[in-house]
């Protein structure tokens, strides 16, 4: 079969009722490429913490979530040969989520036991209680597996949308209203296996959406849910797509929303000159040898700058591009400075970031840093590595939970993550 | 097309009255009470109604005396209800009125996105027709299952326990003893009454506009006598409301 999946897009975005309460995004996401041999497979993820005050860290949960698919499935790759569908609709049925669920338990254990709390408390994975989905995205095939009440959108070629996997509690458990299954239940592996599968890809051109419950539930009607994720293909700027959930939350649910999408398409000429390839396993490998964090934001950097559409170049106010200089004259203070900052970047990375971003450009004459800031939320600054990298070391999510690209370092315990979004 | 162009819809959050008009409840200024009650309640209801835009709160009531019937057929926006007072006379056919919010919980009309219905039984006496199988009824729909079943008893003549069986299990709350919303409150004077009805109509509805997901009760049975495990409420209620009279006291300033 002529075609491949492009680079996956994720997403997450605060709930408005989360914003409104103080309360941190509870959602992780997560879309990368994993090498494969000479090719590459495409992973993505969501995440969704329960929440209430029993799971209160749950946000942590979810970010631990994504990275230990990430991880397993990494793992899994290197033992098991794509061509063997059998294997993999096993490993997606059992060994993966065993694995995720492990991995997932001993991370959140030693996440625990860094927090002052661990003293006074006894652990329980319920603390840390979330949802996940994941999506395999391979050259042959693609798989699903999880528990909780993500749901998944397949949009055909020719056909119409429809949901391949929600979750679908016993009528027991359903007696709980707004319940899940989740990663913190001792049975939580073997839950995965009703909700796993694998499908042969038989013709270009399919759409897969994952989505946590909050996008469904804001949506009036199933159909209206189905509608939406065939708009969320289409979607290619990631400022439009944060906005939009935004908007989503704003007006259904109150939840935290997070997407996951991931488009397979013709190679001869169907490529949408919107849409690259995703980058062949020698490039996806690259960021694997670099082991310090600023590498990894480089690679991040770079990543997305390839996967991005092309820009028109910007045009900066004179103001901005004399506190670049100023600051690339001095890179030693480059990142104090931008500490000084972190509250401005912080609020930029709110739902209205992008709205505050254009303000304070706006503004630059009263504030050049604040300006530069603003800018390299608005879009790539032409500026010189120290400030670049300083900067996209900023926009990153804490922890990086790779919403776009490679991440794998874990997050200090007093630091919730934050929704994934790069500027 | 501006992205998102589909329908989106804050999820609707179904409140409905159950409110005993039998002819004892015209004793002692009770209906009025409890038509005082209500109303008051209203503002305080609509407040958190807006303060929460991912709800869209409804309000409905059924009466039940002789039968059972709806006082406020149409789920009503809070912000555009105007209550009409109850009447009472005539006998306590609870167990009709529960069959009849049965089939209000009933999937469809209850939309599936919508939040756990909060359910306010309000009674003075005894039921005089089969409870249980009204129960029964009741309970046999998921929506009912899922809901926030509250209970006040008026006066000291109410039959707790029926009000307890509606309410369900507190099997927590009656190991540790003291006040819990998950027993049938007492009200035994027009203060406390508005104070348990203000206290269902806000901060209920406050905490039921924003459910958190949370462990599904058949797949956590083995967590079984954890604190969370243990209690089967749907959401985490508020605390009680500080009253003149504690709910189990049985003694104190009756007017009922």
């Amino acid at each position: 079969m002529s075609g491949g999946w492009l680079h996956p897009r994720s997403c997450s975005v605060i709930g408005a009722s989360h914003r409104r309460r103080g309360q941190p995004c509870q959602d992780a996401s997560l879309a990368c490429a994993l090498p494969v041999g000479a090719n590459a497979v495409q992973l993505m993820a969501v995440a969704d913490g329960h929440g209430s005050s029993r799971y209160w860290l749950s946000q942590v949960g979810s970010a631990l979530a994504c990275e230990q698919a990430r991880q397993a499935v990494a793992t899994a790759l290197q033992h098991t040969p794509l061509a063997d569908q059998q294997a993999w609709r096993r490993l997606l049925e059992h060994d993966l989520p065993a694995a995720i669920v492990a991995g997932w338990q001993a991370a959140i254990a030693a996440d625990w036991q860094q927090r002052p709390e661990a003293g006074q408390q006894a652990f329980t994975p319920a603390t840390y209680g979330c949802t996940l989905g994941l999506v395999l995205m391979t050259p042959q095939w693609w798989g699903y597996t999880g528990l909780g009440d993500w749901d998944l959108v397949l949009l055909p070629a020719t056909g119409a949308a429809h949901l391949v996997s929600e979750e679908s509690l016993t009528a027991t458990a359903a007696t709980t209203a707004e319940a899940t299954a989740s990663l913190c239940l001792p049975q939580a592996a073997a839950l995965c296996a009703g909700r796993a599968g694998l499908e042969p890809l038989t013709a270009p051109g399919l759409t897969v959406v994952l989505s946590t419950d909050g996008v469904r539930k804001s949506c009036a009607t199933d159909a209206d849910f189905l509608e939406l994720c065939s708009q969320l293909a289409a979607i290619e700027a990631r400022d439009e797509l944060e906005e939009g959930l935004a908007h989503i939350t704003s007006q259904g649910s109150g939840d935290d929303v997070s997407v996951a999408i991931g488009l397979h398409r013709c190679q001869e000429g169907g490529t949408p000159a919107r849409h690259r390839q995703a980058p062949p396993a020698a490039l996806v490998a690259l960021p694997l040898l670099v082991s310090a964090a600023a590498a990894l934001g480089l690679a991040g950097w770079w990543w997305q700058r390839r996967a991005a559409p092309p820009q028109p170049a910007r045009v900066l106010p004179a103001v901005v591009v004399r506190e670049i200089g100023r600051q690339c004259a001095q890179p030693q203070r480059i990142a104090a400075n931008l500490n000084q900052r972190r509250p401005q970047i912080l609020r930029l990375q709110q739902a209205d970031g992008l709205r505050q971003a254009r303000a304070w450009l706006a503004a630059a004459e009263r504030d050049p840093l604040g300006g530069v800031i603003a800018a390299s939320r608005l879009g790539p600054l032409p500026a010189c590595d120290g400030l670049r990298l300083t900067l996209q070391r900023h926009w990153q999510p804490r922890p990086p939970t790779g919403a776009t690209g490679p991440a794998t370092a874990r997050m200090p315990p007093t630091s919730p993550p934050r929704p994934s979004r790069l500027p | 097309m501006a992205f998102p162009n589909v329908r989106l819809s804050n999820r609707p959050l179904h409140f409905i009255y159950l409110c005993d008009c039998s002819g004892s409840m015209a004793a002692q200024g009770k209906m009025q009470a409890l038509n005082q009650a209500i109303r008051q309640s209203l503002p305080g209801m609509a407040e958190v109604a807006r303060q929460n835009p991912e709800a869209r709160v409804l309000v409905r009531a059924v009466s039940f005396a002789d039968r059972a019937s709806w006082h406020l057929p149409e789920p009503t926006p809070v912000e555009q209800l105007e209550w009409r007072d109850l009447q009472a006379g005539g006998i306590t056919a609870m167990g009709a009125a529960l069959q009849l919010v049965a089939t209000a919980l009933q999937s469809p009309p209850m939309e599936e996105r919508a939040l756990p219905p909060v359910l306010v039984l309000i009674s003075d006496g005894q039921p005089t027709d089969d409870f249980d199988r009204g129960l029964a009824t009741l309970m046999r729909q998921p929506w009912a299952q899922k809901a926030v079943r509250l209970a006040i008893a008026m006066g000291h003549d109410a039959d707790l326990e029926v009000l307890q069986q509606f309410i369900g299990p507190d099997t927590a709350q009656a190991e540790r003893g003291g006040r819990s919303p998950r027993r049938p409150l007492q009200a035994s004077n027009a203060t406390s009454l508005a104070q348990y009805i203000q206290w269902a109509s806000t901060a209920v509805v406050g905490a039921a506009s924003m459910p958190a997901s949370r462990v599904a009760a058949a797949v956590a049975a083995d967590r079984a006598g954890t604190p969370a495990a243990a209690s089967t409420a749907n959401i985490y209620l508020p605390d009680l409301p500080p009253t003149i009279l504690d709910p189990t006291d049985d003694v104190g300033p009756l007017v009922w």
